[in-house]
């Protein structure tokens, strides 16, 4: 039911890890639904140019994992923030329809991990 | 009789290819190289395919040859009739000899023949690719078992020479109708019951579907109530919701932690209007096997009927449906290495059930439909040789499954071994490991050769976690890493083995990437 793509992904996923000291941090889903995502960033001058994740979760959650942490790596956080769960499904060529609700826990990560950074910013200006 | 040089190079120089499939062009140099053909011997060959249609090829830098279409939908018979010309063993096939009306041993050449066409496009060139045993592991014997070479041969000639419609009066019918007779004869006997009290159907689910809605309906005016345990088969718990959308109350079972219905709350459930109560013999999830013939007594007590769901335990466990109180009983043939698509209800003798499905007068006017002659006399062969094998099977399956359950439990940290200690089938081993999930585990595993199933809620389509686990008490959390292996004849040490080595590095792996173990490890740091 995965495509050759998704597979491809989650045999050998990119960023798995925690990023120590990150200056993002999100984390969604929870252990009962079956989906748990942690998403690390690390920030210089509002370019992201590192991103690690943890995952709890089936194949689809891992490759959305992978592919989203790459596909922020390098951009500006309001650029990352403007990356949508139907960008992160067409990078990998397509998602089962029950699998779609792993590509929207990708984008809340970040998102979330990215709304951390600018908490901790404001708190230091 | 010979395959020519031709035959045998055509088909390796397309399983090289298969090997590489989805993959660049192969050059017929490196393609010579890894055949050990000649340059110019191949390239004749190649031409032959390519005609065919097989392989395309690229000419250029890059170039060179891949195949058309995956190695799964080319069959070996294809390749090799594309190279051989034809596969014609004499000459008298295609009419080319002047006696073809007379001659009596035509119609021979002409069947072998045909078999060994059918023999050959039943291989695809997939399967040739993955002919080292430790690299296609099949652990997954409670989805279904691969088909008895014997039970096939047994039922090719009620798919071609004995084509008859088993209902017709003239010699074909006569001749299938010996075989479905034969069939009925094996299947009763595998559980002490007789020939007439067997009613064959196109599925276990079928048979399922029609002892719980026949007995419902019939029964109706004596009662509205019937009782299923809850880690049933979705064959009967759906069957029940039909039941319940149309005007019955459904009472659905508890069971304990190790997936057993207790007598005690089935006599706490049973009520005057009750007229049916269904528990599975063993279940598909976790094996574990349920005291039938203590149920049999309470439901018998309560004057309601008795069925069992016996679909994962026949050809494993030895039933008899008298000695047990079992008053109706479904099973699957493909369960048993008997083919897919036919299945069988037992109804003991005086017992009246309302027709499923309604059409001619077939299994003495109580099934519609044609009967499907190879697959009940193939369900008939694989259960008689189950049974007669029954001891043999079951010690050697379960010593296969006790040393997996051993290395597993001693080697892998934070897992759960679901089901009944003792009181399972041999083949059965859950587990759930904790902070991984299940799909996840499925499709590592399958990377690595292995096919198990899953019973987590992400591979099953619905989000919903096992039924089975959640009536268990198993917590949802854990019931998401949760693995069915189920292990078969075929099965080696060797392949067990293999499986736990892989399986620890797979589950390590995963649990280097979830969050949930993170913590648990932190925790354990902080502690």
């Amino acid at each position: 039911m995965y495509n050759e793509k998704v597979l491809k992904v989650f045999a050998n996923p990119h960023n798995v890890g925690v990023i120590e000291n990150a200056d993002g941090e999100g984390v969604v889903g929870n252990p009962t639904c079956g989906d748990i995502m942690k998403i690390t960033l690390k920030i210089e001058n509002d370019v992201i140019v590192d991103a690690k994740f943890q995952t709890f979760g089936c194949t689809a959650a891992i490759a959305t994992s992978s592919t989203a942490t790459d596909m922020v790596i390098g951009k500006t956080v309001d650029e990352a923030l403007k990356i949508t769960n139907a960008q992160v499904v067409e990078e990998l060529e397509g998602l089962p329809p029950q699998k779609l609700h792993c590509s929207v826990l990708a984008e809340e990560a970040i998102r979330k991990a990215i709304e951390d950074y600018r908490q901790k910013q404001g708190k230091q200006a | 009789m010979k395959m020519s040089t031709k035959a045998r190079y055509g088909l390796y120089a397309c399983i090289k290819l298969a090997e590489k499939y989805g993959e660049d062009f192969v050059s017929t140099v490196d393609l010579a190289n890894e055949t050990g053909v000649s340059d110019g011997y191949l390239e004749q060959i190649i031409a032959m395919l390519k005609k065919g249609g097989i392989i395309i090829s690229q000419r250029g830098a890059n170039g060179g040859h891949k195949l058309a279409d995956k190695p799964i939908n080319i069959s070996v018979g294809k390749v090799l009739r594309c190279v051989e010309d034809n596969l014609e063993i004499v000459d008298c096939i295609n009419g080319t000899c002047e006696s073809k009306c007379t001659c009596s041993s035509r119609g021979l050449w002409k069947s072998l023949y045909d078999h060994i066409n059918l023999y050959l496009d039943g291989i695809s060139l997939q399967q040739l690719v993955n002919v080292d045993e430790n690299k296609r592991i099949y652990l997954d014997h409670a989805a279904t078992t691969p088909l008895d070479p014997d039970v096939l041969r047994v039922m090719l000639p009620y798919m071609t020479d004995n084509y008859g419609n088993s209902h017709s009066q003239h010699f074909f019918g006569r001749d299938a109708l010996a075989g479905v007779d034969r069939a009925r004869k094996q299947v009763a006997d595998a559980i002490h019951a007789l020939p007439g009290e067997i009613y064959f159907t196109g599925s276990g689910t079928e048979a399922d579907n029609w002892a719980l809605k026949g007995i419902a309906l019939e029964r109706a005016n004596k009662g509205k109530h019937i009782i299923v345990s809850a880690i049933e088969h979705h064959a009967i718990l759906n069957s029940a919701e039909w039941l319940k959308n149309n005007g019955f109350d459904v009472t659905f079972l508890p069971v304990d932690n190790y997936g057993r219905v207790s007598p005690e709350t089935l006599k706490q459930a049973m009520r005057p209007d009750t007229t049916l109560v269904s528990v599975m013999f063993a279940n598909n999830e976790v094996g574990t096997i349920e005291p039938v013939a203590e149920l049999a007594k309470v439901v018998h007590e309560g004057n309601a009927v008795f069925h069992v769901d016996a679909v994962q335990a026949m050809g494993v466990i030895d039933i008899d449906v008298k000695a047990l109180g079992i008053d109706m009983l479904s099973m699957s043939a493909h369960k048993f290495y008997g083919p897919k698509g036919v299945g069988a209800l037992y109804i003991k003798n005086g017992l009246r059930i309302q027709k499923l499905i309604v059409g001619g007068g077939q299994e003495r006017s109580m099934r519609g439909g044609t009967t499907n002659t190879a697959g009940v006399v193939g369900m008939g062969e694989a259960l008689e040789k189950a049974v007669l094998n029954l001891n043999k099977n079951n010690e050697y399956v379960k010593s296969l499954r006790d040393h997996f359950v051993e290395r597993v439990t001693s080697e892998i940290p934070y897992v759960r071994y679901n089901g009944h200690p003792t009181e399972r089938l041999p083949g059965n081993a859950s587990f759930s490991f904790e902070f991984v999930e299940g799909e996840s585990i499925l499709m590592l595993l399958d990377f690595a050769g292995i096919a198990v199933s899953s019973s987590s809620a992400c591979s099953s389509g619905s989000l919903d976690p096992s039924h089975v686990l959640m009536a268990m008490g198993v917590p949802i959390e854990v019931s998401h890493g949760t693995i069915r292996f189920s292990f078969g004849k075929h099965n080696t040490m060797e392949q067990v083995d293999y499986t736990v080595d892989k399986l620890k590095e797979i589950i390590e792996r995963l649990r280097m990437m979830s969050p949930l173990f993170a913590l648990k490890e932190g925790e354990k740091k902080n502690v």
